[in-house]
């Protein structure tokens, strides 16, 4: 109880730090007695308690969404940047494979005009 | 997860779709009997091409090709001799474009050709830079004086 004390007394005196808000509104949300202890501050610190892990929740999602687009932009990137390097054969007559095609190219360069 | 292979899958799909516009515009033609084209085609070590091949049915349907696209007719063939023409990239039946300075842009250049035995057009694309074009010249002399010896 002395440590809860001590921070309220910081909390009141507006000299308490962001780790020691968080466990002050631990506390208040975690044990019963302590809300029964200090009803007063229990009404200011518990919906305080929820509102800041409401906001530390909603932040955590917004950097994981963010990291899951990150990383879904440079497996696409990678993968595009393969697949836009990597030699490709298109022909209208499907059955003429690549190999064919490469054989055409080289016979057409060796008979230019 | 789904949205992520989805996602990866359109990355994969649009870097395969590469596909040249001239393949994409002869490809249905009833003249032609064969359209092809090679992305990424390497010709050099640093330098790679997309290539798009046109095979006329006949040798009539290969002067109108050659007509269309307005390329030079040669008179007389020598051996190992390689006529190739600078075109505009978008439309190869346009000359090539020209900078204020009156020299050939050739960042917006194709180079063309033709064998007449093999009833055949070949484009190079994206000629861009001279360094580039040098390449492509250096490929297909290189293939001419190989043949001719």
């Amino acid at each position: 109880m002395e440590k809860i004390d001590k921070l309220i007394s910081d909390y009141y005196s507006g000299i308490i730090s962001q780790g020691e808000m968080d466990d002050l509104c631990r506390m208040f949300l975690d044990k019963e007695d302590v809300r029964m202890s200090y009803p007063d501050e229990s009404r200011v610190l518990v919906p305080l308690a929820l509102a800041r892990m409401a906001h530390r929740r909603k932040r955590n999602q917004t950097w994981s969404i963010a990291a899951s687009i990150a990383v879904m932009l440079m497996l696409g990137g990678g993968i595009y940047a393969h697949a836009a390097n990597t030699p490709h054969t298109y022909c209208n007559d499907p059955s003429f494979t690549s190999t064919y095609v490469e054989q055409w190219y080289n016979k057409t360069l060796e008979t230019a005009v | 997860m789904k949205h992520l292979a989805l996602f990866l899958m359109l990355m994969a799909g649009f870097a395969l779709q590469a596909q040249t516009d001239i393949y994409q515009r002869y490809t249905d033609r009833d003249d032609l009997e064969r359209v092809a084209c090679l992305t990424n085609r390497r010709l050099d070590d640093g330098t790679r091409v997309d290539i798009t091949l046109l095979r006329a049915r006949d040798s009539v349907a290969m002067r109108a090709v050659m007509d269309e696209l307005k390329l030079p007719q040669v008179k007389e063939r020598r051996a190992g001799s390689v006529v190739l023409s600078l075109r505009d990239n978008t439309n190869p039946a346009n000359p090539a474009p020209t900078r204020r300075d009156g020299k050939v842009n050739l960042r917006r250049s194709c180079l063309v050709g033709y064998s007449l035995s093999e009833n055949t057009v070949f484009v190079y694309h994206n000629v861009r830079t001279e360094r580039r074009y040098q390449s492509i010249l250096a490929h297909v002399l290189a293939r001419a004086q190989k043949q001719r010896n």
